[in-house]
């Protein structure tokens, strides 16, 4: 508001300098300002041009209370501001410098303004050139309440200096009539157009506006208005005939002459034409460099990207950057350090970071970005200016590098090689530290040269080597290999493979030789133990007592055999060696071997099978195979083993017969064999087991395997404790047990058996009862029957001892007596009674026994 | 103390004979003779003070030889009682029987004469 306030007063000075004063227009509209609130009226008079105060008119003093922007300018160099104004007395702020003689005669004439309802004016005086105007306006009820004094600058006190200020100004002020004619022009006027004020106060404004201006836009002064000023630029001549641009305001005052003040802004647009040229050559050159350019607020907010920057962070829509921070692209582990970046170039510290981006799309890129602090045209404001380049596959070729650099580094310290660089020139060589060891430490590195060389060679490879290394490079062979013994600094012999890369002259003669001293010590160590070890197992494969051979899985020809081979089949090595292993099978299993040699064993399998093989004679042999697969001479064979079985085939056949005999054996002595293992229900049973318990074979409640538990169930009740304990004790003693027991068959029947039994332990540990079972009940019965005789004979012997004797001892006692003459008359006819009696019973007692003697029929 | 001989039989013929061979051969001065064991026992039982000689048959129809042992094992003085017995018995076991008894001191075939009666007093010692 300020700054368009300006023109106003200085307008108001030009006004009162040329006295041209016409007020009515702002008293009516003024007038017309009656229903408008205060505020809106104090602006309408800030709005006005002309200096305005705005009285109260029902204070004694007229107290001021509103002065319009118009008047502070007029005060501008007084600094006085609105405040300083506003509230004091009128008369006392304004009676001086009109041509009011004292305050009472103001104040008079002012009552007389409220009064009459006229407008009076003060004549301002000689000094201080001032004249006020004041008129009266209504309120809304036509009750006089406020007189409003336009004040017009008409003679400034201080013309002479807005004179000068104007003569000083650097901007031409001129005025003209409104046909064109110049009617004044101050100093600055006369310098910018190179004409003189007299020439110029001569000229028409056409005469020195450049035709191509006036081409471009006429000069039209219909446009410059009353109160409103018009800016416009145009070209001008300068009397010297250069072309000149100018920025121009018009104003027209109201005496209708127009003025107009201008500047010479020539430099000013050929440096904006030029920003302009610049800024578009900068802007593509941005749009076509291949970098990304950007420019980053403080906050790292993005104000601007070129195209290539939009590609990099993988997008083509500017929308989704502008005014977002960039730090979001950035990966984690660099946002610290890319910030400060960024923040360090806001403060005016360039710098530059490589980094890792992540683009919108997910992509991974190595960047370098340069940050430099920049000032944006458009707004003035500080930023950063981002140059930011794709450095992936730069990084990543660096890093290839580094790695591959960092390969042959290691390579060089972990080769055991020893490296030497021979220059033909110097006849100097370079050695690596291997090498220098090989040599030892009283070598000077320095003096290794070829004589060095081939003296350590040791005498007996030195001539070989030396003709090798002469006749390639007289050939100029590129390459020289070769084996020899090397004498080490501490006087031991290495063996040593050497490979060499030679450079020739033009001439041909060796330029450079670069060559690596292998140590192959160890490896020849290993090769001869490898020969004695082969030696060690041929001789194992040659005299072998078992016949082995070797044959091709491809050609199925025999490759290599041992001499038990040749001496079992009868062959010779020349005749055996080439022979297919189908040739050695009888004809009827040959297909049956082509069927076996289809099949694929891996190197290291093993596999067993029984065939029969014919000897050269023709006869048969039934052999166990055992095929090894191995790698022989490169070739995939099998080393074959073989057993000659027909013995022990013959053996297993005799065998079977004996088992048979013994099967039949036990049917005959009714011998039943049974395997009972402790803590299991199956059990082993000859056939004649099952045939002692009553059953047959063919019996399917039996199942495939006995049970050990159906043997215990046909044990008679009365036995079951007895057989139970026998079988705990055989168990515990560990010793071979007899015992006779009896079973109720399946058949119902009463069986007596007679069982041997001992125990081993199986493969699990588990206690296994082995043994015999005999029916012995036709034995028993004969048993019982003799013992039943028996008894018959105790009773015969009883009769004999008690009942037969008993009579005869009683005659032979009567005898004695007699014979003794014991007996008295008496007792001697007694006795001899007694005697016959006994004689009796004794014949009587011979009689019963003579019967119980008889063979009874039944018997 | 001389023993009190019982003959202890069945059979009276015996009683008879052994008595007149006892006497004979001097084996004892008198002998006192049971045909029923039963009541020899309860003598024996009677008389705690004498010590006892008997011969004794093995096959008698109230009390058996060999019951008659059985039972004398509960008299208060077994121990004063020797016997021999003489049955008409040659049976092995009927001597090995005899054996099993302490109070048995010898086994006489019948029938008893004057050398086997002399036996017995040797027996006696």
């Amino acid at each position: 508001m300020r700054a368009s306030a300006k023109p106003v007063s200085l307008r108001c000075i030009l006004v009162a300098s040329h006295r041209q004063i016409s007020l009515g227009t702002e008293a009516r509209i003024l007038n017309q300002t009656k229903l408008i609130s205060t505020e809106n009226f104090y602006a309408s008079l800030d709005l006005n041009p002309l200096p305005q105060v705005l009285l109260k008119a029902d204070s004694p003093q007229f107290t001021i209370c509103y002065v319009n922007n118009a008047l502070l300018d007029l005060y501008v160099m007084h600094r006085l501001k609105r405040e300083d104004i506003v509230g004091k007395s009128f008369t006392e702020f304004f009676s001086q410098g009109t041509s009011a003689k004292s305050t009472e005669e103001m104040l008079e004439v002012l009552n007389q303004v409220i009064d009459k309802k006229e407008e009076v004016t003060f004549p301002g005086t000689t000094e201080s050139m001032w004249e006020v105007k004041c008129s009266p306006i209504l309120n809304e009820k036509h009750v006089v309440t406020h007189v409003i004094r336009t004040i017009v600058n008409t003679k400034s006190v201080e013309e002479h200096q807005f004179q000068t200020i104007i003569e000083n100004l650097t901007d031409g002020i001129f005025s003209s009539h409104p046909n064109g004619n110049i009617l004044s022009v101050n100093e600055a006027t006369t310098r910018l157009t190179g004409y003189s004020k007299e020439e110029l106060l001569t000229m028409n404004l056409v005469d020195f506006v450049s035709e191509s201006s006036l081409k471009e836009r006429p000069i039209d002064f219909n446009l410059v208005k009353f109160d409103a000023s018009v800016t416009l630029e145009r070209g001008i001549n300068r009397k010297n005939g250069e072309e000149r641009r100018i920025r121009m305001n018009a104003t027209r005052l109201r005496n209708g002459s127009i003025v107009s003040v201008f500047r010479d802004i020539t430099d000013e647009k050929n440096k904006e034409m030029a920003l302009q040229r610049s800024e578009y050559i900068l802007k593509a050159t941005l749009e076509t460099v291949p970098s990304c350019v950007k420019l980053v607020s403080k906050n790292l907010d993005l104000i601007e990207i070129n195209k290539a920057g939009l590609k990099q962070i993988e997008t083509t829509n500017r929308k989704d950057v502008i005014g977002k921070s960039i730090l979001g692209l950035v990966m984690p582990g660099y946002k610290s350090d890319y910030k400060k970046l960024y923040i360090n170039a806001y403060e005016g510290q360039s710098g530059k970071l490589i980094f890792q981006l992540k683009g919108m799309k997910g992509g991974i890129k190595w960047m370098e970005t340069h940050a430099l602090p920049f000032k944006n045209e458009q707004s003035g404001e500080r930023c950063v200016l981002g140059v930011t380049r794709d450095i992936t596959e730069q990084k990543l070729a660096a890093d290839q590098l580094r790695e591959s650099n960092e390969r042959f580094e290691s390579a060089v310290e972990a080769t055991n090689d020893g490296i030497w660089d021979w220059d033909a020139a110097t006849d100097k060589t370079w050695a690596n530290e291997r090498l220098l060891q090989l040599y030892g430490p009283n070598q000077d590195p320095d003096k290794i040269n070829k004589e060095v060389f081939f003296n350590r060679i040791h005498p007996n490879d030195r001539a070989r080597v030396f003709k090798l290394f002469e006749n390639g490079l007289t050939l100029q062979h590129p390459k020289l290999m070769s084996e020899y013994r090397f004498k080490t600094g501490s006087g031991e012999y290495r063996d040593i493979f050497d490979r060499s890369l030679v450079t020739y002259n033009e001439d041909g003669s060796p330029k450079r030789i670069l060559g690596a001293m292998q140590d192959i010590t160890n490896r020849k160590l290993a090769e001869r133990r490898l020969q004695a070890s082969d030696e060690k197992y041929r001789y194992l494969f040659n005299s072998n007592p078992q016949p082995m051979f070797i044959y091709s899985f491809d050609t199925h020809k025999i490759l290599d055999c041992n001499e038990q081979t040749l001496l079992n089949y009868g062959y010779l090595r020349e005749e055996f060696i080439g022979m297919s292993v189908l040739d050695i099978r009888p004809s009827e299993d040959r297909k049956k071997m082509e069927e076996a040699l289809t099949q694929d064993i891996n190197i290291g399998g093993r596999n067993q099978s029984v065939w029969r093989h014919c000897k050269k004679t023709g006869e048969i042999m039934n052999v166990e195979i055992t095929n090894h697969v191995i790698e022989y001479l490169g070739e995939k064979s099998a080393l074959v083993l073989i057993n000659d079985i027909t013995e022990k085939l013959k053996t297993r056949e005799e065998l079977i017969k004996t088992n048979e005999q013994l099967k039949r054996s036990n049917e005959i002595a009714k011998l039943g064999y049974f395997e009972m293992i402790e803590g299991e229900d199956n059990s082993t049973w000859s056939n004649e087991m099952y045939s002692i318990l009553g059953y047959n074979l063919n019996d399917k409640k039996l199942g495939t395997r006995p049970r050990t538990s159906l043997f215990f169930d046909h044990v008679h009740p009365e036995d079951l404790e007895l057989v139970s304990h026998r079988f705990y004790e055989i168990k515990q003693t560990q010793k071979t047990l007899f015992s006779d027991f009896r079973i109720i068959a399946n058949d119902g029947h009463l069986k007596h058996l007679s069982t041997t039994t001992y125990v081993t332990l199986n493969s699990d540990g588990k206690n296994v009862f082995t043994g015999t079972i005999q029916d012995i009940s036709e034995r028993k019965l004969q048993l019982e029957t003799i013992e039943k005789q028996n008894l018959h004979f105790e009773e015969i012997a009883y009769l004999q001892s008690h009942v037969v004797r008993a009579p005869l001892a009683r005659i032979l006692g009567i005898i004695q007596l007699i014979k003794q003459s014991q007996l008295n008359g008496d007792e001697v006819p007694l006795m001899l009674e007694n005697a016959m009696d006994s004689a009796l019973e004794l014949d009587s007692v011979i009689r019963q026994i003579s019967n119980k003697t008889k063979p009874k029929a039944n018997a | 103390m001389p023993k009190k001989v019982l003959i202890i039989d069945d059979d009276q013929v015996v009683l008879f004979i052994q008595k007149k061979m006892v006497v004979k051969s001097g084996l004892a001065e008198t002998t006192t003779e049971f045909s029923n064991p039963v009541e020899a026992l309860e003598y024996v039982k009677n008389d705690s003070t004498n010590d006892f000689l008997l011969l004794l048959d093995i096959k008698m129809p109230e009390m058996s030889g060999w019951d008659f042992l059985d039972a004398a094992q509960n008299l208060p003085n077994i121990n004063k009682i020797k016997v021999v017995m003489v049955s008409s018995s040659i049976d092995e076991k009927d001597h090995a029987k005899a054996k099993e008894y302490d109070q048995v001191i010898g086994y006489m075939e019948k029938p008893l004469d004057i050398t086997k009666c002399q036996t017995i007093a040797s027996l006696l010692g």
